[in-house]
């Protein structure tokens, strides 16, 4: 992970308070949100009730009491060995060859492992957003770029209705579509140094997969959270979530190539302390040997 | 003595004689006219209107309050109130008073002058009339003038008159409005109270009538009961419908129908608005609920207004009757007949021929009109709308019942039924292409050809196959003819075998070899990269195979492949059998509905792949089996063709053939099958030949099968084309009864027991769940009506246990006597669906104009939808969508949203191509006390409700929509376009219907996406599976599609499976173009007009010229629109202009668009304007971008960046790119050199 990347999903955590709100005041009617963005054709109609979700909330909010917030840290690694060939050989590209591949090979970084097995681009977080958090309502863009004929960054985070631009830092054209569940899928062509605006309007279950189908190497995942209790992990393994009040939490770990490591990792936040999960998984579920 | 009176006549006794019998006569007449008056109906309609009343009551109640939640009365007193004291002020105002006075005034005023008009008027016509008399009977001229004037005088006065009228009524007007500001409120409120009255007015209208509050109308109404006076329009009323054309069956006779069901039946036709039911089932007991699917039946609207159609002409039963069991009702099971004869004194009546129909089969009744059946079960208005009847019609054509028992449609050119029958064999062809007046069948054979059966199976698997298909392969349709109740006594157990034998002996001898296809030298076939395969180009499409990476694929259309290798032959000679069929299914057997998968060998990389061997290899993994040969004893061999023989020979003649060998007979005397007897061959393999042949002739093997010698054989069994109506003494129960009473089950036990159990358990309520009961109601009910000898019972049990009826008959049968119908393997329920149908062929149909006659576009669309599951086609195409009912919230709905990105006038030609359907469901769902309409969403279902998930938050459906609905809440209209998506919450959502067809895609798609790595997007994986047939015919000319399907060419290169080739006749195919065109074409038939076309170009053209007159200057419109389809993005996923693809051709995550060249002979030019445009609103999971939005200015300079411009220019390229191909490049013809010419 590059640190420009870093930045880019913290910008996320913080915007995450416009979506807040409007959660927080709207999903006791039946919600329906006018989709369409400058090119997308498609709307999301919502239909949402509210009866059992009190019920489910309060659970939460006896779990979790107010106090001093602690935040949760952690490793992640890889159990066993797994290298993959790269996408295309330099120079080796079908198409573009000016500027795809042009003198470096493209790696697949479907499975990025950093030193000491360390796993990156694994995504980590709160399953459900808790009931006592409210968003201060501050929103700021976030970007997703294509250079070289690379996703930058590969793994990202956003915010229920954080605007999103998509840009091309290439010479070359290309095209981004988006496969998420429960918001609009966009495909839109990105000509030279064109940028995209769009945003996703409500959270999504797993993460999303965009890809270029020029260039059918190219792909990126973004999880499109409703809080901020969300992480990815860096090329350190390293991940944290902060700000969280003490009490217990369930935690998602999902990874592009495994899909969910974790479907209900249950952690306890203590108050004003760091509460520390190292992962491990077997290379056997990213597709390794057996 | 005088012969007086008295001496005659005891004139006292007289007397007495005559009161006596006076009395007699009127109490006689009175005890007749109480008897006659004592109807159950008139109870049914007096209890009608107690619920009617009490209904009304409620309702009364209910209108007494306000929407606003404040009492009616309350409302009103205050609107009274107010209203006397605007009366007061207006009564104190002397300007009103003024005014209104002068407004009487006026008002009188007008009336004398509009009445004194109107008799000008007439007399003005009188001298109209005068004057064009005097013309026609040619007066003087004197006379004429004369008339005229006087007409002329009246003109006049009228006209002068019409003046004053007119400015009375000005007058009036101004007067009126005048007083407008005074009475404004008054009018108000009065409209106000009118209003609020107006509802309650005419429920207590309706109550008036049917329970009045008045004690002199309440007597009246019951006075009017009385008999006599009930006579003088009482409200007790024999309803009738009378059918003059609809005649009714009564033994030779045939009357018109009179149907009273009605006068009972009394909330059967009664429908609210949105056809919601008044009395619906569940809340309201028989007689008096609504008719269930009031958008078929009964409402004038529907296809069977009660009017026309009456009720027995469905129902059957005693239409005139008007008791409940004179109407000869139809029980659905023996415990509802225990119940009503309890009840209502129910008795059968054998004497009525057609009472009316059990639940359970009623819809036997629909195949009277409905020849073609397949609208009962397929249709996009009305859904399944006789699902029983259409499965029984399945089944049989599935199973292949007509191969021994026709159903023939015909009697002679006159339609009287459904037509299931063989097509006809080679040799009966001629005879059919010589009449046309006759019509041949349409069915093919539904098993295997036999023809080559020695190349392809193991030989001794034949017999193995033979005795017990099932034991082999559990879902096989072929039906076991051995080892049932009828040949397990000694004589069958010796005969069985022989007959097993000689048949495989039989077809050996006949089977030819043909020409196989061989591998390329050295290729090894890979099983492993065969199972792959085997998936990825479709088969599980038709074929199911047990394994764990195939679960979920149960498509059942073609056989079972897992054992497969069991019957194939051993090693190389199967394999390559095998391997042949594979590539070309149609060489062994050219009727099979195999299609051509176009398997052909590949490259992949270096290494060369030949998919069917590898599939081949796959399927015929396992070696490790053998069968030995089939054992039969030489005695029983020889009992049989005595057996057989004795119709020819006589008994000394038959000792004589036996031991010599030498058949006595000369040649010209040979019958049929005896000829073999007379060989060269060894006389126990004669013997063999002869017995096998006789025996593929009695259990009518080639109903099924191609067999060699038996083109021209007739079917074996009953034809069924009036079964329906078989008189019920000509059945043949024989000892049913008696074999019911100690067998019957599956497992060996008791029928009779079972239902007598079931009966119990039925009157204790104790059955453990619905589903049990119902199966034991069933049993019970068709073993009631085979004890009655019914017609039911006995098909029921023909089909479940066929050789039952043999039961202790064969202790006086010879062997060859038996009875040979095989045992099916069918569940009850099947059985019942099968017996629905054939109990619908009665060959009686009613006048023409009753017979279901689909306009010409539902007409192709139900034919097409035939051939659409002949082929199963739809196990691949989705040719339906999927649906979801949400209720919405009217405040904040709003459809989809137009965006910048939209060209206007692609938008519009989308919804001109494709009308919005309408959205609104007539029904509400309750959520947190507030109704909120629901709404109907049709596409393709994304998301359904993870089974892990326990938030019910997250417990989500996701739709994308892929059609434009319009939707009209609060008075507020929006629409959705395709492409749109719905997520809905689970507990919003009403119900999901998910699409019938492409079940083999949509597993496919599951398949693709949790499995494995990196799973597949929903988008991704539909892009490389066979497209969804939505829309088909807006979107491709029908000359195209014809000829697509007879000769299928690769499009899409993303589609790792091809669109194979099947054996479809030109009928069929022409059937399919004009199917789909019929289903999605506004226009049908559709025929483009090509002036307009030149004209949209032209304007095109021209608008290029005006807007963008620089680029003009240096470019033709063509020039421009080439270039922009052949430099810009189209070429970055699609062959066009002579531009190769780009990308890796052979990577499977390429997304490679189909080749550009022939576009025009495809694609309708308005299908691919909005394509071009906007390709989600065709296909939302397309992988295709929104190539040119709206509000952007790209690929400057080609029309300056206009992207409206810019997309109706790659359009008008692609229509055409032949003429600008010429244009821009010319036609070179390539000069031969002068060596090649000699």
């Amino acid at each position: 992970m590059k640190d420009g990347d870093k930045t880019f999903y913290y910008r996320g955590w913080c915007a995450s308070a416009f979506f807040a709100g409007l959660v927080s005041s709207g999903c006791d009617t039946t919600l329906i949100e006018p989709g369409g963005g400058a090119a997308s054709p498609a709307a999301v109609t919502v239909y949402r009730l509210p009866a059992p979700v009190v019920e489910a909330a309060a659970t939460h909010v006896a779990e979790q009491s107010s106090g001093v917030p602690g935040e949760i840290e952690g490793r992640i690694r890889l159990k066993g060995s797994l290298v993959l060939p790269p996408l295309v050989a330099a120079g080796g590209s079908a198409v573009d060859k000016s500027v795809c591949a042009k003198d470096a090979p493209i790696p697949d970084e479907s499975l990025v492992i950093g030193d000491n097995s360390a796993l990156a681009n694994v995504f980590i977080w709160v399953e459900k957003k808790p009931a006592w958090f409210k968003s201060d309502g501050k929103i700021q863009p976030a970007k997703a770029d294509q250079l070289g004929c690379i996703f930058r960054p590969h793994a990202t985070i956003a915010t229920a209705g954080q605007p999103l631009a998509l840009l091309n830092s290439d010479s070359v054209t290309h095209n981004i579509q988006t496969y998420p569940a429960l918001n609009p899928s966009i495909n839109v062509n990105l000509p030279p140094g064109a940028r995209m605006d769009t945003e996703f309007k409500r959270p999504e279950q797993k993460p999303v997969a965009a890809k270029c189908s020029i260039h059918p190497w190219m792909q990126f995942w973004t999880l499109v959270v409703d809080h901020p209790f969300a992480a990815v992990s860096g090329l350190d393994g390293a991940f944290k979530v902060s700000d969280l009040r003490p009490g217990k939490y369930k935690f998602r770990v999902w990874h592009e190539r495994a899909d969910y490591l974790e479907r209900s990792l249950e952690v306890t936040v203590k108050s004003g302390e760091v509460t520390k999960i190292d992962l491990e998984y077997d290379a056997a579920r990213f597709g390794g040997a057996k | 003595m005088p012969a007086t009176e008295k001496y005659l006549r005891p004139i006292g006794k007289l007397h007495a004689v005559f009161l006596a019998s006076v009395l007699s006569l009127v109490f006689a007449t009175i005890v007749i006219l109480l008897i006659d008056h004592d109807d159950e109906w008139r109870d049914w309609q007096d209890r009608f209107a107690q619920i009617e009343a009490s209904g009304l009551h409620e309702e009364l109640q209910k209108a007494a309050i306000g929407s606003d939640g404040v009492p009616i009365a309350k409302t009103e007193a205050a609107l009274h109130d107010e209203l006397a004291l605007v009366n007061s002020q207006l009564a104190g105002s002397a300007k009103y008073q003024e005014l209104a006075a002068s407004m009487a005034e006026t008002e009188r005023q007008l009336d004398l002058a509009t009445r004194s008009l109107k008799n000008i008027r007439a007399n003005r016509d009188v001298k109209r009339a005068d004057y064009d008399l005097s013309i026609e009977q040619n007066l003087s001229a004197t006379l004429r003038n004369e008339r005229y004037d006087a007409y002329h005088s009246v003109d006049n006065e009228a006209e002068s008159q019409e003046e004053v009228v007119g400015q009375l009524d000005l007058q009036l007007r101004g007067l009126s409005q005048s007083l407008q500001p005074f009475i404004k409120r008054r009018t108000e409120i009065e409209g106000q109270l009118k209003a609020l009255s107006a509802g309650k007015t005419r429920i207590q209208d309706a109550l008036d009538i049917i329970d009045p509050d008045s004690i002199a109308r309440r007597f009246k109404r019951k006075l009017m009961t009385l008999p006599i006076i009930d006579g003088f329009n009482s409200h007790h009323k024999v309803i009738q419908d009378w059918l003059p054309d609809m005649r009714i069956a009564l033994g030779m006779a045939r009357p018109a129908r009179f149907d009273r069901c009605r006068t009972c039946h009394l909330g059967i036709d009664r429908f609210g608005e949105g056809n919601r039911p008044v009395f619906p089932e569940g809340q309201f007991d028989q007689p008096f609920t609504s008719h269930p699917r009031p958008d078929l039946y009964l409402t004038a609207s529907s296809p069977h207004p009660v009017q026309g159609f009456g009720c027995t002409s469905c129902h059957d039963g005693q239409g005139s009757a008007t008791s409940f069991n004179n109407a000869q009702h139809g029980p659905n099971d023996p415990h509802v007949k225990a119940v009503w004869s309890t009840e209502y004194g129910y008795a059968h009546n054998h004497f009525w021929e057609y009472p009316m129909h059990s639940g359970r089969l009623l819809e036997s009744g629909c195949i009277k009109c409905h020849h073609d059946v397949i609208e009962l079960g397929v249709h996009q208005k009305y859904g399944a709308s006789a699902p029983k009847a259409y499965r029984g019609w399945e089944l049989i054509r599935e199973y292949g019942c007509f191969g021994c028992h026709e159903i023939n449609g015909y009697d002679g050119k006159r339609r009287i039924g459904p037509d299931i029958r063989l097509e006809p064999s080679p040799q009966e062809a001629a005879r059919y292409a010589e009449d046309p007046a006759l019509n041949p069948g349409t069915m093919r054979k539904v098993g295997p050809s036999l023809l080559h059966i020695s190349q392809k199976v193991d030989p001794n698997w034949i017999a193995v196959w033979t005795k017990d298909p099932v034991a082999f392969r559990p879902s096989t349709r072929m039906p076991r003819f051995f080892g049932l109740t009828n040949t397990i006594d000694e004589h069958g157990k010796g005969l069985s075998p022989v007959e097993i034998a000689a048949i495989s002996h039989v077809l050996q001898k006949q089977s030819t070899d043909l020409v196989l296809d061989q591998l390329q030298d050295g290729y090894v076939a890979d099983p492993v990269r065969g199972k792959k395969l085997f998936m990825e180009k479709g088969c599980l499409a038709c074929h199911q195979y047990d394994d764990p990476d195939f679960k979920g694929a149960d498509q059942t259309f073609g056989p079972d492949l897992t054992a497969v290798t069991r019957k194939i032959k051993k090693g190389k000679d199967g394999f390559e059998w095998l391997y042949t069929w594979i590539r070309n299914p149609q060489k062994h057997h050219p009727r099979t509905r195999m299609p051509v998968t176009f398997l052909e060998p590949y490259q992949d990389g270096p290494i060369t792949v030949d998919p069917a061997a590898d599939i081949a290899a796959f399927l015929t993994q396992d070696q490790s089996w053998s069968y030995a040969a089939p054992e039969y004893s030489q005695d029983g061999l020889v009992a049989l063709a005595r057996l057989h023989l004795a119709g020819s020979l006589t008994d000394k003649e038959l000792d004589v053939f036996m031991s010599t060998g030498d058949y006595p007979r000369r040649d010209s005397q040979l019958k049929g099958d005896d000829a073999v007897l007379v060989t060269d061959e060894p006389f126990n393999e004669r013997l063999l030949t002869y017995v096998g042949k006789r025996s593929i002739s009695r259990y009518g093997c080639y109903g099924c099968h191609e067999i060699a010698g038996y083109g021209a054989a007739k079917t074996i069994g009953t034809g069924l084309h009036d079964w329906g109506r078989k008189d019920p003494s000509r059945l043949a129960p024989e000892h049913i009864h008696e074999f019911l009473h100690h067998h019957g089950q599956a497992d060996g036990s008791s029928t009779a027991e079972y239902v007598s159990t079931s009966l119990k358990q039925a009157a204790a309520q104790s059955f453990d769940s619905q589903e049990q009961q119902q199966a034991a109601m069933r049993t019970a009910f068709f073993y009631d009506s085979l004890i009655s000898h019914g017609r039911p019972g006995f098909i029921f049990q023909k089909l479940r246990d066929p050789r039952s009826y043999d039961y202790r008959k064969t202790e006086t049968k010879k062997y060859t006597e038996r009875l040979v119908m095989p045992q099916f393997k069918l569940s009850e329920q099947d059985i019942e669906a099968i017996s629905t149908f054939v109990l619908g062929l009665i060959a009686d149909p009613p006048e023409a104009k009753y017979i279901y006659k689909p306009g010409d576009r539902q007409r192709e669309i139900n034919s097409g939808e035939v051939i659409l599951r002949k082929y199963n086609c739809v196990a691949c195409h989705l040719n339906d969508l999927d649906s979801i009912d949400v209720g919405v919230d009217p405040a904040t709905f709003t459809g989809t949203q137009e965006s910048p990105s939209f060209h206007s006038d692609a938008l519009n030609e989308l919804l001109e191509i494709s009308p919005p359907v309408r959205a609104n469901r007539d029904e509400v769902m309750r959520v947190d006390g507030v109704d909120l309409p629901v709404l109907r969403f049709r596409g393709m279902l994304q998301l359904t409700p993870d089974p892990e998930e326990s938030d019910p938050e997250a417990r989500n459906y996701s739709l994308t929509t892929w059609e434009p609905a319009r939707s009209i809440l609060n008075g507020q209209s929006s629409t959705t376009l395709p492409g749109h998506l719905v997520v809905a919450n689970e507990m919003a959502t009403v119900r999901v219907i998910p699409s019938t067809t492409g079940s083999f895609s949509k597993w496919r798609v599951l398949k693709a996406m949790p499995d494995g790595f990196a799973p597949k997007p929903f988008e991704t994986t539909w892009q490389s599976g066979p497209p969804p047939l939505h829309g088909e015919g807006r979107k491709v000319h029908s000359e195209w599609l014809y000829e697509y399907v007879l000769k299928p060419h690769k499009i899409r290169h993303t589609v790792g499976l091809r669109m194979p080739e099947f054996s479809l006749s030109q009928a069929e195919a022409s059937g399919l173009a004009r199917y789909f065109e019929a289903r999605d074409s506004v226009q049908y038939p559709f025929k483009a007009d090509p002036r307009l076309a030149v004209a949209e170009f032209d304007r095109h053209a021209a608008a290029y010229q005006q807007n963008h007159p620089l680029r003009a200057k240096t470019a033709s419109y063509d020039q421009e629109s080439w270039s922009m389809l052949t430099t810009t993005l189209c070429i970055k996923c699609h062959a066009v202009g002579g531009v190769e693809f780009k990308s890796a051709p052979n990577d499977p995550n390429v997304t490679r668009g189909p080749d550009l060249e022939n576009v025009s002979r495809r694609l309708k030019a308005e299908w691919l304007k909005v394509w071009v445009s906007n390709p989600k609103w065709i296909t939302p999971y397309t992988a295709m971008p929104l190539p040119f939005p709206a509000d952007k200015k790209d690929f400057a300079p080609l029309f300056e960046g206009d992207a409206t411009a810019q997309t109706l220019g790659v359009r008008d390229a692609l229509l055409r790119y032949d003429q600008i191909v010429r244009e821009i490049h010319g036609i070179a013809i390539k000069q031969a050199a002068a060596k090649d010419v000699k």
